[in-house]
């Protein structure tokens, strides 16, 4: 229903969006993934009416958005430090949207209450926002948006400010509140770990570029290129050859795409390697970490580059002793040397 | 910037925005500034002012009492500060408003208190002192020190208490932690605080006519001389020029300072609630400095008000019911008809100030085109100009023409409304800035149109230093006395101008009349006051 088209930004002459295509279909939820400064947050300003863009359009349904203010596109926008109004109290801000759009106080009331029983703030309709915690405020600004009916809800960076198990909670929230309504939603975050667990469709961006737009599934399985492999947390790159599609790499031959030939990376997805006692590979253990309850264990295997390797924290074996493992071959890919 | 076109009329509104104050200032603050500056080069009048080696003395006092008050009150203001920001202790807010006040009380007033402790029978009497520089000194600390307090003592509570604790830890004595951790932190508000109390005291005028003897006499005694005296509208414009020149030297001596400390500014903190005194030691210093520092302040105010109440040495009303009669002399009016006079003025000139320094703070927050950059320089300048060069400019620039001060009485309103613009600028525009501009994202996103954002996100802010401007600029109004002087028509006299005539006049009826007016025009100002500090600003404050 939402269609960027070629969309390109300028601001004082530096270029921040340099030609997005995305689409977001009824229902679906998109993620834009990137690091930051990439222009994720800027390609939400664009959609929201915040920011004109220097090239490309917009449209809804086929209508171009270029001539519809802000505050007429009905998009939902959840701000990334929830820009919540700090002189009123929680149900003034939850209640702004529906003031704006006239609604009676009778029923402002009413909705207003559902949308703070929905959320888990029934209780707190009456005090300043200042006073609740970060996930609370999170949840006021979700409300706030969410109780005037957008058609398409943006999400900035949602859980950036959070601890951990206000994280884990919201995630659930947002995720069951877009299934529920079966709301469009564009997300910006820079953790790929949110982005798969809230979006159908992930958007890869990377200096104002969308570099691969794929499911979260075929995004892990097939990164486009070693960069958005690395950004998805793929180990080093290690330089290798190719000699008509298939890489030499220190963990066997792969295929190379394309029928590559010449200079080229590989890198191992963080799942490729498994500690196996009959596994055909061999070398020494030089560090463990633990990773909340699993542990991560990296071995120097003779003769070629370090690798880790993620198991229970029960079968951590000490440091220095020598281990086997095996390599899946489907998890190592290789890409073309830039 | 790059927002949704507006329609026309929300174009429109935004050109008078810029429009309206730029021809405001350009009329009645530019115009009669180039007129000065014409009469004084025209004539060669400046040559003749830095030959003559009297008016050169005139301007090397000047320099002189400004520096030395500047000295003065910095010394006796930065503990006042440094025990208000960091300590709590009881009476600490009535304290800051306590020495808010002198500051915005008239200089008129100001001169006045100074002199009815310092007469026969007053509680500094004993010193002997007659008028000249002692009394002059005195009035310009007690006047500024709200400064002092305000500016160091509010960047003072922000800065992180921690890294003195650091200091201490790393094994800085108290000494130490203070000459090499806190001063230097402090620098740049003190810069700040040292460079206005040196414009104003180098422009002072009211407390010099009042407490200043012939033998010193500053710029702005002189200005008026020359033009009162002497009729010598020439060398009254190039003295002028003169002080606009200083105090241009002043305020680009004070930036440079600031420059060079602009590199290390330290990691600021939200204002901290300081703390209670903890050892015995700290309880005598807060003792020792905030007992002294009221008692300075609040005496002089309540000598005047006992002075008016004891015209004759006995308890009675006898001068306020004085205030009523006409008496034979230069005032052509009774006192009671000049607070009639000074309301009024002040109710026109805090209006033009309010809508003038409104729309030219909204106008350079949004920080569109070359025309608001223009007037964020032009609605300061007339902070660097001394209001007796404004009054001066008006009359030079506004007789027989189009515009006369002889017969356009609204013409003193103006005059006070320029003086007055700066300061509501500086008001409104730190209030506008401090809206997060997210918030008015936040509002349109959730389907609020432009003017919708202008009135749910800014204007609750807005309006409440709106107000707080308007307070300041009627006690500016109601005080300002060296701009007024060169305007006013002699049935137009205000509250600062009958004072000041009355105290030339000899007799204790004129003295009585004098001190009673000045105990209306003070409470006034002080109930203004009272107003500004029960509003809290986000922003900042002037």
């Amino acid at each position: 229903m939402l269609a960027i088209e070629g969309v390109r930004v300028a601001i004082d002459g530096r270029t921040v969006l340099d030609g997005v295509d995305l689409a977001v279909s009824d229902g679906e939820t998109v993620a834009v993934l990137g690091p930051s400064g990439c222009g994720k947050t800027t390609l939400l300003r664009v959609v929201a009416g915040l920011l004109t863009a220097t090239a490309g359009r917009v449209t809804w349904a086929g209508e171009d958005l270029a001539r519809v203010p802000v505050h007429r596109r009905g998009f939902g926008f959840v701000f990334q430090d929830y820009a919540l109004f700090w002189e009123r109290d929680v149900r003034g801000n939850v209640e702004f949207g529906l003031r704006m759009a006239g609604v009676p106080a009778v029923e402002r009331r009413a909705r207003v209450d559902a949308i703070l029983a929905r959320v888990g703030l029934a209780d707190r309709a009456d005090q300043p926002v200042v006073t609740l915690s970060g996930g609370e405020q999170q949840r006021v600004a979700l409300a706030r948006t969410l109780v005037t009916g957008p058609r398409l809800l943006m999400l900035d960076e949602p859980l950036g400010a959070l601890d951990r198990e206000w994280r884990m909670r919201l995630l659930d929230d947002v995720r069951t509140l877009l299934a529920e309504r079966r709301l469009p939603a564009l997300v910006v975050t820079h953790d790929h770990a949110e982005a798969f667990a809230l979006a159908d469709t992930v958007a890869v961006m990377r200096e104002g570029r969308v570099v691969q737009t794929a499911a979260p599934a075929e995004l892990w399985r097939r990164p486009a290129d070693a960069w958005v492999a690395g950004f998805l947390g793929f180990g080093p790159a290690v330089a290798v050859t190719a000699v008509g599609g298939i890489a030499d790499t220190p963990w066997g031959r792969v295929p190379a795409p394309g029928g590559l030939s010449g200079r080229a990376n590989a890198v191992a997805r963080p799942d490729a390697f498994r500690l196996d006692p009959t596994g055909p590979r061999a070398g020494v253990v030089e560090r463990c970490e633990l990773v909340g309850a699993r542990a991560v264990v990296t071995i120097s295997p003779e003769g070629s580059p370090p690798v880790r390797c993620e198991t229970a924290i029960g079968e951590v074996p000490t440091v220095g002793a020598a281990v086997r493992f095996t390599v899946d071959p489907d998890a190592v890919l290789v890409f073309p040397a830039d | 910037m790059d927002r949704h076109r507006r329609p026309l009329i929300g174009r429109l509104g935004r050109a008078a925005r810029v429009a309206l104050p730029l021809a405001f200032l350009a009329v009645f603050f530019v115009w009669p500034l180039g007129t000065i500056l014409g009469r004084a080069v025209s004539g060669a009048a400046l040559l003749d002012v830095l030959g003559d080696s009297a008016l050169r003395r005139v301007i090397a006092f000047t320099a002189f009492q400004a520096v030395a008050s500047t000295a003065l009150t910095l010394a006796v203001g930065l503990p006042i500060a440094g025990v208000i920001a960091r300590y709590r202790f009881p009476g600490r807010s009535a304290l800051r408003v306590l020495l808010t006040v002198p500051f915005v009380l008239p200089t008129v007033v100001v001169g006045t208190a100074f002199l009815t402790v310092l007469r026969p029978g007053g509680p500094l009497a004993f010193l002997g002192w007659q008028r000249g520089i002692g009394p002059l000194l005195l009035a310009h600390v007690f006047f500024n020190l709200a400064v002092v307090v305000r500016v160091v003592g509010g960047f003072w509570a922000t800065l992180d208490p921690t890294r003195e604790a650091a200091a201490r830890t790393l094994g800085a004595s108290r000494l130490r932690t203070f000459t090499g951790v806190t001063l230097p932190a402090l620098a740049p508000a003190v810069i700040t605080a040292a460079a206005i109390v040196t414009c104003f005291t180098f422009t002072s005028f009211g407390a010099v006519l009042i407490l200043s003897d012939v033998a010193h006499t500053t710029i702005e005694t002189e200005i008026a001389r020359q033009v009162f005296r002497f009729a010598d509208l020439p060398v009254a414009a190039a003295l002028a020029v003169v002080q606009v020149v200083a105090i241009g030297v002043v305020l680009a001596v004070a930036a440079r300072a600031q420059e060079r400390w602009a590199g290390r500014r330290s990691r600021v903190t939200a204002e901290a609630a300081g703390r209670r005194p903890r050892s015995a030691g700290e309880r005598v210093l807060v003792a020792a400095v905030a007992g002294p520092a009221a008692v300075f302040v609040a005496v002089p105010l309540a000598v005047l008000v006992v002075r008016s109440l004891r015209p004759g040495g006995e308890w009675s009303l006898a001068a306020y019911r004085g205030l009523g009669r006409v008496a034979p002399g230069p005032l052509l009016v009774s006192p009671l008809h000049t607070i009639g006079t000074s309301l009024a003025f002040a109710f026109v000139a805090t209006g033009i100030a309010v809508v003038v320094g409104g729309t030219a703070a909204v106008a350079i927050a949004a920080r569109r085109g070359r025309a608001t950059r223009l007037m964020d320089v032009l609605v300061t300048l007339p902070l660097g100009t001394s209001a007796v060069t404004v009054g001066l400019g008006m009359l030079l620039a506004f007789s027989g023409g189009l515009l006369d001060v002889a017969t356009d009485a609204w013409i003193v309103p103006v005059a006070q409304a320029v003086v007055a613009v700066p300061f509501v600028v500086r008001t409104v525009l730190p209030a506008l800035r401090s809206v997060d501009p997210r918030l008015r994202d936040a509002a349109a996103v959730l389907g609020a149109s432009p003017r919708r954002v202008w009135r749910e996100v800014d204007l609750p802010v807005t309006a409440r230093a709106a107000a707080v401007a308007a307070a300041f600029a009627a006690a500016i109004s109601l005080g300002e006395f060296g701009a007024t002087l060169f305007v006013a028509r002699p049935d137009a006299v205000t509250m600062p101008l009958a004072i000041e005539r009355l105290l030339a006049r000899p007799g204790d009826a004129a003295a009585g009349s004098a001190f009673a007016l000045a105990t209306v025009l003070m409470v006034i100002t002080a109930a203004l006051v009272l107003v500004v500090d029960r509003v809290r600003l986000p922003g900042g404050e002037v």
